[in-house]
């Protein structure tokens, strides 16, 4: 079996840190390998066209590729080697970027060791591979859109203009999100619900789109191509079809006045309500929390739409795609106590002041303070607030705040010539098309700009008094003000928890979810079949939110227009010769794709791979196709074939979320040590007590086995079943001599390359304490 | 805008509150004997319509009802007849047009606009 070895210097990210003659050399000595070579850039087409070439002149049948993460080029690979006639699952990486060069650049030496121990294993794993097929599943057509802002209506639209049928779910009773409530928006100051009233409608007449307003997602079972969702609508009390939209003869005799949500707490609805004249659907909702039952609007309503008997109705969809795009919720600013928010009548937040110069709005388009009445004379615009403030654990930039700020100063100062307006600011962010220009238009209008974040707003005699120190020309200032407006920051909805979990989605230190890669993957979600659009994945603003829409519809019409998928054939066998029926696998299964027939029967279409019962089964009847028993067993050897380095770790990572988690901190360059020898499995759940042992046994000095977070588990619950059987191993490994701190389990998410580095530092260091493997052995003896 | 009249009229015990409208009649019936002046009522009319009356001069002997009633503010919602523990009020709802059975059934109603 002629292997082809290929160590890649992609340009110096490798070839910086590593002795690549030296690699290739090593390469070359390994038993089956027919060729070795270094390539500049193996996935370019010279080096892939190179590959192919060997593929045919040595009669290779298999190949290494010695480069960046599995997860990036695997599937670049796989192609280049099925175009020169080879079966696409004849191709094994070894990670020497991300989990080598990357993270170990101040240790060149053991680096290079480290990544001959890397390269030697994918060899020795390559050598055993068999060809697979793939098989091929039908999915649906239909997408799910979660979230009615403009970026899922942007979405929806898309997706059924090419022909897909789209649900959109809604947790409020109209679409429309933020942008439907702003007055006019930069960089033009044209109005924003006039340029998007009109995509509203098209969602509610497009005959491809079902749109369910009022409803909110409480499950989601299956996988991409076949996501089983489920949800409620909730009783409007109101009947659509009989609903005119006239609202004022219901809401002008209800007798209850609640704030508005859509106009944050500066105006007022009624029980019965629309939120908005522009709201789609235009129909009426009765707010349960606030109706008092006196049934004024049943009788008032002309069309008789009006239904107290109305009850929450459940639904269920199947779908191919999700896009989630659950948006953001505002700062909340009396958090920040120092400004007397809800203290200080006059101190507002930026969404009451568009709602103010609103023409539709509580205050009909005047800006008004809301302890007189009047119109301020003096305007203070704090920026940042809940923003680049570790205080109020939000370190991250809200991005659209400057631009909000400039343009609600702009808008007040044509409308108010008279009116004095500074803009309090740490930096001013105006990077987009126009924006920088926008600054400028602002500064010509005669808006003053004070750099420095304001400490404190105390009210004295009806006046609001700024402190604050000017860091440009120096100084300690306290200055009067008749109106102060916080221009609060976006953070994650809150709401979009419940989905998030249901999906299983990662989220950023920033609590946004996460997208899949920050630069390449910018609209899709860790999770298959899942993409994520507009403010859910970070504060965005409407012209990106919009691009983030359609990027995801795209994606999502991508992997459904063909109306089937097709599958990795990574599921699990038995051998039925030597099952034992004892049914064992039967529970262990997440997906019960595991029938207890005689012997045991899995079902491969509904298997996804993640080996728990191959780990479970007691007589090793169940076995892998891809990441078999021997294949990780043949990784294990030869990561322990030569000890080149002390604490030697065996490390296994499950493919969702570890390893992920050691990819990232790669591509975030944190450094820790060179110990882990990484062997990447489907789940933690795949790692047999036999892997281990074996490890081990060939003089590992530890193994760490890391998985998704408890209660993360892509297959929901590998991590418990790998933690356990990890406590039986260690309670084992004490009675034979052996310290059980010696097999360690962590857990990652995909986005905690920290924790990650973290963990294998503090492994060494644990292991540095114990001494080399079999130490505690000798010390036991003298003792005895 | 659905038009709305209110009227009230004292008889014995008996402060009786109306509302008309084109589509019902509401007689909100207060018997101030029965009432004991638990005022739970004012505690939960959701329109504050309902007020604390004497109470002190009326457990020494005076004759005045217990709960004052702000017709203006009155909405006719019910609660207070719903929670009054020694049902001091009572409700009459009389349907015009349509009657109130067949409005309370899910068959769909000729629509009046």
């Amino acid at each position: 079996m002629p292997i082809g070895v290929y160590v890649c210097h992609c340009g110096l990210n490798i070839a910086g840190v590593l002795n690549m003659d030296e690699l290739k050399s090593f390469s070359e000595r390994l038993p089956d390998v027919a060729i070795a070579r270094d390539l500049q850039f193996s996935c370019s087409d010279i080096g892939q066209e190179q590959i192919q070439k060997d593929i045919a002149d040595f009669k290779l049948d298999r190949v290494v590729v010695a480069a960046c993460s599995p997860r990036l080029h695997e599937p670049t690979f796989r192609r280049a080697i099925v175009k020169a006639g080879l079966n696409p699952f004849m191709l094994e990486m070894a990670n020497i970027r991300e989990q080598c060069s990357w993270v170990h650049m101040d240790q060149p030496a053991q680096a290079t060791q480290k990544a001959k121990d890397l390269i030697r294993m994918a060899v020795a794993k390559a050598a055993l591979l068999q060809p697979l097929d793939t098989e091929t599943i039908p999915v649906s057509k239909d997408v799910l859109v979660v979230g009615g802002g403009v970026a899922g209506i942007q979405a929806a639209l898309d997706l059924a203009d090419a022909g897909l049928h789209v649900y959109l779910v809604e947790r409020r009773p109209t679409i429309g999100g933020y942008m439907a409530l702003l007055t006019d928006v930069f960089p033009t100051n044209d109005c924003s619900i006039c340029v998007l009233a009109p995509k509203m409608s098209d969602v509610y007449n497009h005959p491809n789109i079902s749109l369910m307003a009022y409803s909110e997602v409480l499950g989601v079972e299956g996988s991409v191509g076949n996501f089983r969702v489920s949800g409620m609508k909730k009783a409007r009390f109101v009947d659509p079809k009989k609903c005119k939209g006239c609202i004022n003869e219901c809401a002008g005799v209800c007798p209850v006045d609640v704030p508005s949500e859509y106009d944050f707490g500066i105006g007022k609805r009624k029980a019965v309500y629309v939120p908005f004249p522009q709201a789609v659907p235009l129909v009426a909702c009765v707010d349960p929390q606030a109706c008092i039952g006196c049934a004024r609007c049943v009788e008032a309503c002309p069309a008789d739409a009006i239904n107290f008997e109305e009850m929450s109705e459940e639904f269920k969809l199947t779908v191919g795609a999700i896009i989630v795009a659950t948006g953001w919720q505002p700062f909340d600013a009396s958090r920040k106590e120092e400004y007397g928010y809800g203290r200080h009548k006059d101190v507002i937040t930026t969404l009451q002041l568009e709602r103010m110069l609103n023409a539709s709005g509580p205050t009909k388009g005047e800006v008004v303070r809301p302890s007189t009445g009047k119109i301020p004379k003096s305007i203070a615009f704090l920026q940042c607030v809940g923003s680049r403030d570790a205080t109020v654990g939000n370190i991250y930039c809200s991005r659209i705040c400057c631009m909000a700020s400039l343009k609600n100063s702009q808008l007040v100062k044509e409308k108010y010539p008279d009116t004095e307006i500074t803009i309090h600011y740490i930096d001013l962010r105006a990077g987009g098309e126009g924006y920088e220009e926008f600054y400028v238009r602002a500064q010509n209008l005669g808006i003053n700009f004070v750099r420095g974040r304001v400490s404190q707003i105390d009210e004295v005699d009806g006046k609001l008094y700024l402190n604050y120190e000017d860091t440009l020309s120096g100084g300690f200032r306290r200055v009067a003000y008749d109106l102060a407006v916080l221009s609060i920051g976006l953070e994650p909805d809150r709401n979009a928890d419940v989905l998030g979990n249901l999906l299983g989605l990662a989220r950023r230190t920033d609590r946004f979810f996460e997208i899949a890669h920050p630069k390449m993957r910018p609209v899709e979600a860790h999770i298959d079949g899942v993409f994520i659009a507009g403010c859910a994945s970070g504060p965005k603003e409407i012209q990106t939110s919009i691009a983030q829409g359609g990027a995801a519809a795209a994606k999502a019409m991508k992997l459904l227009h063909r109306g089937e998928l097709e599958l990795e054939p990574t599921s699990a066998y038995v051998d039925r010769d030597l099952c034992t029926e004892c049914k064992l696998c039967v529970d262990i299964c997440p997906k019960r794709a595991i029938s207890a027939r005689s012997p045991a029967l899995v079902d491969e279409a509904a298997c996804k791979g993640c080996g728990s019962c191959a780990a479970a089964c007691p007589v090793d009847a169940i076995q892998m196709r891809l990441f078999s028993d021997q294949q990780i067993l043949a990784q294990v050897k030869a990561a322990t074939q030569e000890k080149s380095e002390f604490p030697l770790i065996v490390a296994f990572l499950c493919n969702w979320c570890s390893y992920g988690a050691a990819d990232l901190a790669g591509t975030s360059r944190i450094q820790y040590p060179t110990n882990a020898r990484n062997i990447r499995v489907m789940c933690a759940g795949r790692v047999d007590p036999s892997f281990v042992l074996e490890a081990l046994q060939r003089g590992a000095d530890g193994v760490l086995i890391a998985g998704c977070r408890i209660g993360e588990c892509h297959y929901v619950k590998g991590n418990y079943q790998a933690l356990q059987r990890v406590q039986v191993l260690k309670g084992i490994l004490e009675k034979i001599g052996i310290n059980p701190g010696r097999v360690k389990i962590v857990w990652c998410a995909a986005s905690e390359g920290d924790i990650f580095a973290k963990d294998v530092k503090q492994f060494v260091a644990e292991l540095k304490e114990m001494g080399p493997i079999g130490t505690e052995l000798k010390e036991a003896k003298p003792a005895a | 805008m659905m038009e709305i009249e209110k009227d009230m009229e004292i008889e014995d015990s008996h402060i009786r509150c109306k509302q008309k409208t084109a589509e019902s009649e509401k007689i909100l019936d207060y018997d101030y004997k029965k009432c004991a002046g638990c005022s739970i009522c004012v505690a939960l009319c959701p329109k504050k319509a309902l007020q604390e009356g004497p109470l002190q001069e009326i457990a020494k002997g005076m004759d005045a009802p217990p709960v004052l009633i702000d017709l203006d503010a009155c909405v006719f919602c019910g609660m207070c007849v719903n929670f009054c523990p020694v049902r001091a009020f009572s409700m009459k709802v009389k349907e015009r047009t349509p009657p109130l059975e067949s409005a309370s059934e899910e068959t769909p109603l000729e629509g009046t606009a």
